[in-house]
C-alpha cells in the first residue's frame, strides 16, 4: 500500500470511531466508583456459563447503583472475557489487579481458570469470589486466605448424589465423566464417597468436552453390571448421554451433576431427559417452591428480572455470579469502602467483610462464612435433588415421590 | 471377553463418529485438489450446516410446513446458504488480484458497522451511518491502488487466511446463534434398530446413505464431467491449465463452493444425532484433516475410508482399552502409519512429490 492509501484507510477508521464513540454519550459521576474486576468465559467452550454470568453482573450493577451503590459510591464492574483458557484468566487477572487497581474480583467461570488466578490473588492480596465448584479453590484454608466461591461443593454434590443410590437400593454404579477439571474434580469426589458407603464403581469412563457419541462408554458400563449411570459434567455433550442411553435401550437411571442445571440441556436431550436425577440450587425450581420458602423471594426476584431482560430460561450459573457480587457489594456496605482511597487497605477490609458474612441468602442458599470455610453452604440447604419429568419440566424428586 | 454384540455396539458408535470426519476430510480433499490449500475453515462449514438447518427447520415449522417438506426445504435453504458463504470467502481472501473489489469495501463496511453497533453500543442509524462512510473513504482513497501483495499470493499465504477467516465465521455465529446448544428432531423415527444385540440409530443410516451418496456423486463429477476434469487439470498444474484455455479462477471457486456445500450437508444431517454449536469447528477440523492426510491427501475415497477408520478406531478404544485415551490411541495411529507411508494410506508418492504442500 502506498502512504496515501495508508493515509486514506487510517482517516476512515478514526472517523468512524470517532463517530460512534461522541454519540454513545459518556457520563462522568461524581464520586470515585469502587471498581469490582470480572473474569468469565463468555466466548469460547464454557461460554454458556460466562454469558449468562455476564448478564447477570450487568443487569445487577445497574440496579445496585439506581439504588444509591454502595453509600452513594456507584460501583464499576470491569468485565474480562477469558475464553475458558487458563493463561487468558491469568492474564486479565494481572490487568485487573495492576493496570484496573480494582478492589475484588468476581469469577472466573470454570474451576481450571479460578485455580489458575487463585495464586496471583493470594500474591496480590485481592479478594477472589469464584463461580466456579471445585473445592481446591477454597482448601486448604490456609492458601485461600483471600479466595471464596459461590458455587455448592463439589463433595456436598457427590454425597447428595450417593446417599440417593443407597437409599434406591443401587450396589454398582457406571462413571462417566468430562476430561476437564471439573469432570475430574467430580470423579474424584464420586469415588470417594462411593467407597464410603459401600457402593461399588464398576465401570470409570471419561469423555471429551468436544464428543458426538457416547454409546461405547455406555456400553461398557452396561456391560460391566451398574445398576445406575453417573455423569459428571458442565460441557452440552451431557445433553447426549441420555440420548445414546435411550439408544442403547439402557433401563438404569442416570444421575448427572449440578452441571446440568441448565434448561437448555435438559431440552437439548428431548424425551431422552425424563427421569434424569440431578442436584442442583433451587432457582430451577422457584416457581415451585412454597411462597414461605426462605429463598422464594431471592429467587424468583432474579428469575424474573433476568428474563424479562434476556428472556428464559435463567440458569443456575448466572447465579453464582448473582451471588459473588452481592457477597462483595455487601462486604463494601459493611465495612464501609466508600471514599477510601487506600486501595490496599479496602482489599483486606473486603476480605474481612467476606469472612464475616453471616445468613446471607442468595441464590445458591445461605451464605455462612467463617475463617474455615470459604463457601458458607452446607449440603442439604444448598442443594435440591430435582428429577425431569414429562415434557423436560424441572421437579423437586421428594414432592414427586 | 467382550461378546459380539458389545463389539458392533463399538461399531456403530465409530461409524457414527467416523461418517462426519469423513464429510470433512472430503472437503478438504476437494479444495486440496484444485488449489493445493488446506482450508482450515472447512469445519466452520459444517457448524454453519447445522445451525443454519435447525434455524430453517425451526422458521418452516412456524410457517405451517409439515415435516417431511419443512427438512428437504430446510436443507435446501442451508446448504445453499452455506455454499454462498465458501463462495464469498473464495471471493474476498482467496482469489488472487491486482486490486481491492466491491467485496473488500463491501466487508469493511460490514466490520466498521459492526465494531459501532456491538463495541461502541451506538444506535442503528448511527451504526449503519458509520458503515457506509467508512466503505465510501476507503473506496475513494483506494480505488486505484494495486494490492500487489494478492497479486500472487503463495499457498502458505492462503492457508493462513483460511485459519483468519474460519476466527472470524465463528465470531460472526456466535452472535447470531448465541452460544447455547442447537437441537433438532430425528428426520426419521428415532427408536433405534436391532442388528444382532446391537443398535443403530435410524439417523445413523441416514447419515451413512448421505455421505456414500455424496462420495459416488463427487466421484462421478470428477471422472465424468468436463468440469470435474478441468478442476483436476488445475490440480495437476494450474498454469498449464490455463494456458489449455481452462478458468482457473471459475474452477477454484466451484471447488470452494462445493467443498462448503459437502460441509453443510454433513453438518445438516448429523446435527439430530450431535447437537450443533458455534465453536464445533476447530475440533470438526481437525479430525477431518487427520482422515484426509491419514487418506492420502488429494485422494477423496481415500479421505472417507481414512475419516470412518479413525472413527472406528476412536470408539474401539474407547470401549476396548480405555476411553480416557481414546483421542491417543486414534493419533497414535494415525502418526504410526504417517511414519511409515508418509503418503498416507491409500495416497500415492509419486504424485506428492508433484505437490507443492
Amino acid at each position: 500500500m502506498t502512504q496515501r492509501s495508508i493515509l486514506a484507510l487510517a482517516t476512515a477508521i478514526v472517523l468512524s470511531l470517532a463517530l460512534a464513540l461522541g454519540t454513545s454519550g459518556y457520563a462522568q459521576d461524581k464520586k470515585t466508583p469502587l471498581k469490582i474486576g470480572a473474569i468469565f468465559s463468555v466466548t469460547g467452550k464454557a461460554s454458556w456459563l460466562g454469558d449468562p454470568e455476564k448478564k447477570t453482573t450487568l443487569m445487577l450493577v445497574e440496579a445496585i447503583n439506581k439504588a444509591g451503590g454502595v453509600d452513594g459510591c456507584p460501583v464499576e464492574v470491569i468485565i474480562e472475557d477469558d475464553e475458558g483458557l487458563e493463561p487468558k484468566a491469568v492474564n486479565a487477572a494481572e490487568k485487573l489487579i495492576n493496570k484496573e487497581n480494582v478492589l475484588a474480583i468476581i469469577g472466573p467461570s470454570l474451576s481450571g481458570t479460578s485455580l489458575a488466578i487463585k495464586p496471583i490473588c493470594e500474591k496480590a492480596q485481592i479478594p477472589l469470589v469464584s463461580c466456579a465448584a471445585a473445592e481446591a479453590i477454597v482448601t486448604p484454608i490456609e492458601e485461600s486466605k483471600y479466595v471464596f466461591k459461590t458455587p455448592q461443593l463439589d463433595s456436598h454434590v457427590a454425597i447428595r448424589i450417593v446417599e440417593q443410590m443407597k437409599k434406591m437400593g443401587i450396589k454398582k454404579i457406571g462413571l462417566i465423566t468430562d476430561t476437564l477439571a471439573f469432570g475430574q474434580q467430580g470423579r474424584k469426589h464420586l469415588l470417594a464417597n462411593s467407597k464410603e458407603v459401600g457402593l461399588e464403581v464398576v465401570a470409570d469412563e471419561t469423555f471429551g468436552p468436544a464428543d458426538t457419541d457416547m454409546t461405547a462408554q455406555l456400553k461398557k458400563i452396561e456391560s460391566a453390571g451398574a445398576g445406575a449411570v453417573v455423569g459428571w459434567t458442565i460441557v452440552p455433550a451431557q445433553s447426549i448421554i441420555p440420548k445414546n442411553m435411550r439408544q442403547l435401550g439402557m433401563k438404569i437411571p442416570l444421575f448427572l451433576s449440578h452441571g446440568f442445571g441448565n434448561p437448555k440441556y435438559i431440552q437439548a436431550a428431548g424425551e431422552a431427559a425424563e427421569g434424569i436425577i440431578f442436584p442442583a440450587g433451587r432457582l430451577l425450581i422457584a416457581d415451585e417452591l412454597p411462597a414461605d420458602h426462605f429463598q422464594k423471594q431471592v429467587l424468583a426476584t432474579y428469575k424474573a428480572d433476568y428474563e424479562k431482560l434476556h428472556g428464559p430460561p435463567v440458569s443456575t450459573f448466572g447465579g453464582h455470579a448473582y451471588d459473588a457480587l452481592y457477597l462483595v457489594v455487601n462486604a463494601m456496605k459493611a465495612k464501609k469502602v466508600c471514599g477510601n482511597p487506600d486501595v490496599k487497605k479496602v482489599r483486606d477490609m473486603i476480605r474481612d467483610g467476606l469472612e464475616e458474612t453471616k445468613g446471607w441468602v442468595g441464590t445458591a442458599g445461605v451464605f455462612n462464612m467463617s475463617s474455615k470455610d470459604h463457601t458458607g453452604l452446607d449440603k442439604d440447604g444448598s442443594l435440591e435433588l430435582l428429577i425431569v419429568g414429562k415434557g423436560g419440566k424441572i421437579l423437586p424428586l421428594e414432592q414427586k415421590k | 471377553m467382550i461378546s459380539l454384540a458389545d463389539f458392533l455396539q463399538y461399531l456403530f458408535s465409530g461409524v457414527t463418529i467416523g461418517a462426519i470426519y469423513a464429510m470433512v476430510g472430503l472437503g478438504f480433499t476437494m479444495v486440496y485438489n484444485s488449489t493445493s490449500i488446506i482450508n482450515f475453515a472447512q469445519g466452520e462449514f459444517v457448524m454453519l450446516g447445522g445451525l443454519l438447518g435447525v434455524t430453517f427447520v425451526g422458521a418452516a415449522k412456524k410457517m405451517g410446513f409439515p415435516p417431511a417438506a419443512s427438512i428437504p426445504l430446510a436443507f435446501l435453504l442451508a446448504v445453499g446458504t452455506t455454499t454462498l458463504v465458501g463462495m464469498l470467502m473464495e471471493k474476498i481472501a482467496v482469489e488472487p488480484r491486482e486490486r481491492l473489489s466491491v467485496f473488500h469495501y463491501c466487508g469493511l463496511a460490514v466490520v466498521a458497522f459492526a465494531i459501532a453497533r456491538v463495541v461502541l453500543d451506538a444506535s442503528m442509524p448511527i451504526a449503519v451511518g458509520v458503515g457506509l462512510a467508512a466503505g465510501i473513504v476507503a473506496y475513494a482513497g483506494l480505488r486505484h491502488k494495486t494490492t500487489v501483495s494478492m497479486r500472487n499470493p503463495s499457498v502458505l499465504q492462503l492457508i493462513i487466511i483460511t485459519i483468519a477467516l474460519s476466527i472470524l465465521v465463528r465470531g460472526v455465529a456466535m452472535f447470531v446463534f448465541g452460544k447455547d446448544p442447537y437441537f433438532m428432531d430425528h428426520f426419521v423415527s428415532e427408536s433405534p434398530v436391532r442388528v444382532l444385540g446391537a443398535t443403530v440409530l435410524p439417523q445413523t443410516l441416514l447419515v451413512v446413505t448421505v455421505i456414500l451418496l455424496v462420495v459416488v456423486l463427487v466421484g462421478l463429477f470428477f471422472g465424468f464431467t468436463l468440469t470435474g476434469k478441468a478442476m483436476q487439470a488445475c490440480a495437476f498444474n494450474r498454469d498449464i491449465a490455463k494456458l489449455m484455455g481452462i478458468n482457473d479462477r471459475w474452477m477454484i471457486l466451484l471447488s470452494f463452493a462445493m467443498s462448503a456445500a459437502v460441509g453443510a450437508i454433513a453438518g445438516y444431517v448429523v446435527t439430530p444425532i450431535t447437537l450443533m454449536d458455534y465453536d464445533r469447528g476447530p475440533m470438526l477440523a481437525l479430525k477431518g484433516f487427520g482422515a484426509a492426510v491419514l487418506g492420502g491427501l488429494g485422494n477423496g475415497y481415500g479421505a472417507v475410508a481414512a475419516g470412518f477408520i479413525l472413527g472406528i478406531l476412536e470408539a474401539l478404544g474407547a470401549g476396548l482399552i480405555s476411553s480416557g485415551y481414546k483421542d491417543a490411541i486414534s493419533l497414535i495411529i494415525l502418526l504410526t502409519v504417517l511414519f511409515y507411508k508418509p503418503s498416507g494410506l491409500f495416497g500415492s508418492a509419486e504424485a506428492a512429490r508433484f505437490k507443492e504442500f
